[in-house]
């Protein structure tokens, strides 16, 4: 007899209940779309489906999934939050067509098909070694670590209770175990820092127990600042912070997830280039101009189609990376064929309506990787009032639509500040 | 009760033809996404989404006999990912039905208790208490569909009872109070 008899019986009442309060729906099957449309079921699907091509089939539940979404009135913002084509050090990793979307679960007796395809080992583009089975590489700053494949990069809030409008505040706390990403932290209200109804060690936080997710976050702390290192336990849950050269890595697990945190900490190390060919130290610092120190004989936008495309972003005051991901196939094409289409100037351009003289905070590399030869570089500038654009070393490019939208399509690079002509044109 | 699950080798086998399966299986599947996260509106679309991932591989699914465990582990991955698309929209839950003056006995309050926790959980606990109490899977069966070791499958469940047993004793402490304070008037 459990120990837990009375606790068990409530769960299984509470499931009972909850599932008997649940109306399924229609769902679509294959063969039956001819027939009669997505959400008619027939006795009759074994017979059609017979007669249907696989590929066929999985178009039109790719259809119907989509329709459904529309009913709910999602499709526009699903297709403007999933990012196709791309990979990044929020992604899972698994590259094949059937699992674009990144939920897909290793098949449990086909591996060779169901483990993702390793994008970067066998490039030879980074140092790191092939993740541990199920694991991503993430990197911020120059440490890289391991995380479970499924954890994505997000932005938390400190407080979320200081976190204004737009959106509810608690929708500013990520919803997944998830990786911090560095810039475009959400800004608390003024003289907003305290809060009193927390009941677990400070070392946890301020994000309401009810929200805690697992996360890893790396911190670089200002100059003379330390952080408190060691271990704490709350409910279960497990935090650690340790140092790794100059920066702190804190990682919070939940329970029954020790070993998550044990192997996370172990795979800490510094890097000189991410998973996608980044480099983790930037090339320029505070004050440098956002464009590429040498000129190339041949711009790096001509040439073959790309293989891939490491989008790095860059933080000049740390002169370290902050985020990444790659784009790969016609996407990355896509993204070389529009800067290369877009406007040979500068733009766009408003410095009447922008105070000049701010340092600029963030810029954006794309790494162009074409097979056998040396990447090339594009600069993107898009902060402050001026310069605008992709620079290539040659010609500088100005920043439309179909150029910069694919670039800042998805976590963890984004726009933290940018003027409006330039957030017109670039943000999704 | 659910239907009746099954992660071994042979349930498909009986089934091999995938528009039968997902007739036989869509209502339990979208029930379990259901639970797995609360949501009403997304279950039938995560169960949508598995399954258009296990179109391509139904054969070799199918023939393996772990084509509902495959599918679960892809509903619960989708899950946990869902909240990228959902994140700057305000989610409301389901309208609860209107109150009603029933007085509800002790077990109706250790579920509604159960209820109100799993609701908090993270993901993969969720779906471990989900598999082990509303499917009856075993803990190598839960471990299979979730892609942990066994004994994370087991610590998923025991500290989700351990909550639960602390959740409850509060509630009875707050309860015994409340009625102490009654019986002082």
């Amino acid at each position: 007899m459990s120990d837990f008899e009375r606790e068990e019986r409530a769960f299984r009442a509470a499931l009972a209940r909850a599932a008997d309060g649940f109306e399924p729906r229609k769902l679509a099957i294959p063969g039956d779309a001819e027939e009669s449309g997505p959400a008619a079921v027939s006795s009759k699907t074994e017979t059609a489906e017979e007669k249907t091509p696989v590929r066929r089939r999985s178009t039109w539940i790719l259809a119907a999934a989509a329709a459904v979404l529309a009913v709910v009135g999602l499709g526009g913002i699903v297709a403007n939050l999933q990012s196709s084509g791309g990979d990044s050090t929020a992604a899972s990793g698994a590259s094949s067509a059937d699992d674009s979307a990144g939920d897909a679960p290793k098949a449990l007796s086909e591996p060779e098909a169901a483990v993702p395809e390793d994008t970067y080992t066998n490039r030879g583009r980074t140092d790191l070694p092939a993740p541990t089975d199920g694991n991503r590489w993430a990197v911020r700053y120059d440490i890289a670590f391991q995380v479970p494949q499924e954890w994505a990069d997000a932005t938390a809030p400190a407080l979320p209770e200081c976190i204004a409008e737009p959106g509810d505040q608690w929708d500013t706390v990520p919803r997944t175990p998830y990786v911090a990403n560095i810039t475009n932290q959400p800004v608390p209200s003024i003289a907003c820092n305290e809060t009193k109804d927390r009941d677990f060690p400070p070392q946890f936080g301020k994000v309401p127990f009810s929200l805690w997710q697992p996360y890893v976050l790396i911190q670089k702390p200002e100059k003379g600042d330390t952080y408190e290192t060691g271990s704490w336990e709350h409910e279960g849950w497990l935090l650690t912070r340790v140092r790794i050269e100059d920066a702190y890595a804190t990682i919070l697990t939940g329970p029954g997830d020790e070993k998550v945190n044990y192997e996370i900490k172990g795979s800490l190390r510094t890097t000189p280039k991410d998973p996608y060919g980044c480099e983790t130290a930037s090339p320029l610092a505070a004050g440098d101009p956002i464009r590429p120190k040498t000129n190339p004989a041949t711009s790096p936008l001509e040439g073959d189609a790309p293989e891939s495309i490491a989008i790095c972003e860059y933080e000049p005051s740390s002169a370290s990376l902050t985020g990444s991901r790659e784009i790969t196939g016609a996407d990355a094409s896509g993204l070389v064929k529009a800067i290369r289409d877009a406007p040979a100037s500068s733009g766009p351009n408003s410095p009447q309506n922008c105070a000049a003289g701010q340092p600029v905070t963030a810029y954006v590399i794309l790494r162009i990787f074409r097979e056998g030869g040396e990447p090339g570089d594009v600069y993107v500038n898009y902060e402050n009032c001026d310069d605008h654009g992709f620079f290539d070393g040659i010609t500088v490019h100005r920043l439309t639509p179909a150029s910069c939208r694919p670039v800042f399509a998805a976590e963890p690079v984004t726009i933290y500040s940018a003027q409006g002509d330039v957030a017109t044109v670039c943000l999704p | 009760m659910p239907e009746e699950v099954s992660v071994d080798a042979g349930h498909e086998a009986t089934e091999p033809d995938f528009g039968a399966w997902v007739a036989s299986r869509g209502p339990a599947l979208q029930r379990f996404a259901y639970l797995v996260t609360g949501n009403s509106s997304d279950a039938p679309d995560l169960v949508q989404d598995a399954l258009t991932r296990a179109l391509p591989r139904w054969e070799s699914l199918a023939a393996s006999g772990t084509a509902e465990a495959y599918v679960k582990r892809s509903i619960v991955n989708g899950s946990i990912s869902g909240w990228r698309k959902r994140r700057r929209l305000v989610l409301v839950e389901d309208v609860e039905p209107m109150a009603t003056r029933h007085e509800p006995g002790p077990e109706e309050r250790d579920a509604d208790e159960a209820w109100a926790l799993v609701q908090t959980l993270p993901s993969n606990q969720r779906a471990a208490v989900v598999l082990r109490f509303y499917e009856d899977l075993s803990f190598a069966q839960i471990a299979t569909v979730l892609d942990c070791a066994e004994a994370t499958a087991r610590s998923h469940v025991h500290r989700a009872l351990a909550k639960l047993r602390q959740r409850l004793n509060e509630q009875g402490s707050v309860d015994q109070r409340g009625n102490e304070g009654v019986d002082n008037e």
